[in-house]
């Protein structure tokens, strides 16, 4: 079960950083066919979410990324890296 | 007076990235265009005459010429290479690095690297060895380097390039001054030790090892040679043409238009000129999403660079065929004074001789080139203003800063600056005014890890036929820009086939 403060804070990011609606932000969302990214938006939203969040995520872990979930799922995992807890608040 | 023109390729600007491309893509048979703002080609590989003598600006050394290796089978390839133009550098000892207490000459030849090393310091001979063994093995991933098409392990080349340079070093040795030595290039791409990557850097200290060369008649004598190659093969290169707008329509790049009011429409457009600069050319700002933009704008710009250009009373402290580096400390972590904003000491310098051969035989005045770190944020005041119209406070600024240098200077070569008859300074300014530099940075975009990979920009962009080259997309000096140049014409007309040519044609 992903922390919902994660799943909040990754829609804000999207939305913010995308303009993609809201409601278009659901876990099976994949991310080239549903949310309309492309591999040039696929970069875009990694360096997004790494100044947003305050991660720091390994380019091939990019590779996996299929879904909003996966998305969700791979910020989860790198939450616990310093300074991650306070930018999930904001 | 305006017009309309038509090509497959616009190419803005004419630095070596444009230049490479232009030649590419000609020689692919695409109609090409080259617009440059100012009235020379060239951008970095400018020179100008002084005192009688050449200075290069941007352009003092290039790695990898030997005979088959990378930049010479390029040239080669574009059939731009004329072997008049460049002069092997002093074998045994290209690069001096100086240290205040002692000094390193970099030889060419990993083997004669790895021995003179080892004799300096001999408890390190495990971690010499395994260093330029990684070296040599990480630069076998760049297929555009290498030239090799052959299926790469991505995960392989991601872990090179989001792995540092210090972060290997520290690994290897705990000798600070082995670690200071391998850490003086970082002043050639501008970017510390704990944040460039350990690919990138391995580059250009492979590409300088193999085939360290200068220019025997100056960057300007390429930039010409390139400019007969694209016109040989009915490419068009204009100067004084300011590109001031990228028209789009439905996201796709139609046109470029000139501060003269002309119209170049083209199938594909390449620029050569920083990215910032380039997609605020663009007139749908709306293509961009909100996070590019961010991204855009959140981008470092690595220092910029002081010139001196100076001649120097005969007989000469400096070898035509070495360049030096001075660190005012080999404390690996104080060494590098590359982020610097407001200490006006400089802590680095590196001097190099602009003409490598000597007009005539006998001892003779020698021109050299001396630079040094600062940042543009001294010489803000003056920002915006033309570079032969700028006040007496401008001049006396940089005439103080030209003090400083010298007398960092002192502690290597005593008396430098009585020996030195004449000098003209540069600041991030002439950059700026010269070649369009963001923020007048010297190197571009600081290729931190973060920037560097898969997180690199270009040679795609958002707009499908817009592309990006030069330095910015890759990495700094003019073999990185005319790599780079590989990369983004190769997506216009077929990277593998060209890869596998310049392949054959290396061996």
């Amino acid at each position: 079960m992903t922390n919902p403060k994660i799943i909040t804070k990754v829609n804000s990011v999207m939305h913010q950083g995308f303009e993609i609606p809201l409601e278009k932000l659901t876990p099976e969302a994949t991310l080239f066919t549903d949310l309309g990214l492309d591999s040039l938006d696929a970069v875009d939203m990694l360096v997004h979410l790494e100044e947003n969040i305050g991660i720091k995520v390994d380019g091939e872990k990019l590779m996996s990324v299929r879904t909003l979930q996966d998305v969700y799922t791979l910020v989860d995992e790198l939450s616990s890296q310093p300074g991650v807890e306070a930018k999930l608040e904001h | 007076m305006s017009g309309s023109s038509r090509f497959d390729v616009v190419i803005i600007g004419s630095g070596m990235a444009s230049l490479t491309s232009a030649a590419l893509l000609s020689k692919k048979g695409f109609s090409v265009c080259v617009l440059e703002q100012y009235s020379k080609v060239g951008g970095y590989l400018h020179c100008f005459s002084r005192f009688g003598h050449r200075f290069d600006t941007g352009a003092h050394y290039t790695g990898a010429m030997g005979p088959g290796q990378p930049f010479h089978t390029l040239l080669r390839y574009l059939e731009a290479y004329d072997e008049s133009l460049f002069v092997p550098l002093d074998p045994e000892g290209f690069d001096v690095f100086r240290f205040p207490d002692f000094e390193f000459q970099l030889p060419k030849g990993y083997e004669k690297t790895i021995e003179r090393l080892t004799k300096f310091f001999p408890s390190e001979r495990e971690a010499i060895r395994t260093y330029f063994e990684r070296v040599k093995a990480v630069v076998k991933l760049f297929p555009t380097y290498e030239f090799t098409d052959d299926a790469l392990d991505p995960v392989q080349l991601i872990a090179a390039t989001e792995t540092s340079l210090a972060t290997v070093v520290e690994k290897l040795t705990q000798s600070r001054s082995l670690r200071a030595i391998l850490y003086s290039h970082c002043t050639l791409h501008g970017v510390m030790p704990q944040e460039i990557s350990f690919g990138l850097h391995a580059i250009m200290v492979d590409s300088l090892i193999r085939g360290p060369y200068g220019f025997a008649k100056g960057g300007d004598a390429l930039a010409q040679k390139m400019v007969a190659v694209i016109q040989k093969n009915g490419g068009t290169v204009l100067t004084k043409k300011k590109v001031t707008r990228i028209e789009t329509m439905n996201k796709i790049a139609q046109a470029v238009h000139t501060d003269s009011g002309d119209r170049y429409e083209a199938k594909w457009i390449v620029s050569g000129c920083h990215p910032k600069a380039t997609f605020r050319m663009v007139d749908d700002p709306g293509i961009f999403s909100p996070a590019f933009r961010q991204r855009l704008h959140t981008l470092k710009e690595t220092i910029g660079i002081f010139g001196i250009y100076a001649t120097h009373q005969a007989p000469p402290q400096f070898d035509r065929l070495k360049n030096y580096y001075y660190f005012e400390s080999a404390e690996p972590e104080k060494m590098l004074d590359l982020n610097r904003k407001s200490d006006a000491k400089p802590g680095l310098a590196f001097i190099c001789p602009s003409e490598r051969i000597a007009k005539s035989t006998g001892t003779q005045t020698l021109p050299i080139s001396i630079h040094a770190a600062c940042s543009v944020e001294w010489y803000k005041p003056w920002i915006g203003t033309a570079w032969n119209k700028r006040p007496h406070e401008y001049h006396a600024a940089k005439n103080a800063y030209a003090n400083q240098i010298f007398d960092f200077l002192d502690q290597f070569h005593p008396q430098l600056k009585t020996r030195i008859d004449h000098f003209e300074t540069s600041t991030p300014l002439s950059n700026l005014y010269f070649n369009g530099s963001e923020e007048g940075s010297a190197y571009g975009i600081y290729h931190s890890i973060q920037n560097t990979g898969a997180r690199a920009l270009g040679p795609r962009t958002h707009i499908p036929n817009l592309l990006i080259t030069g330095q910015n997309t890759l990495f700094p000096g003019i073999l990185g820009a005319a790599v780079s140049a590989l990369r983004s014409a190769g997506h216009i007309c077929g990277i593998k086939p060209i890869l596998k040519e310049l392949k054959e044609l290396a061996q």
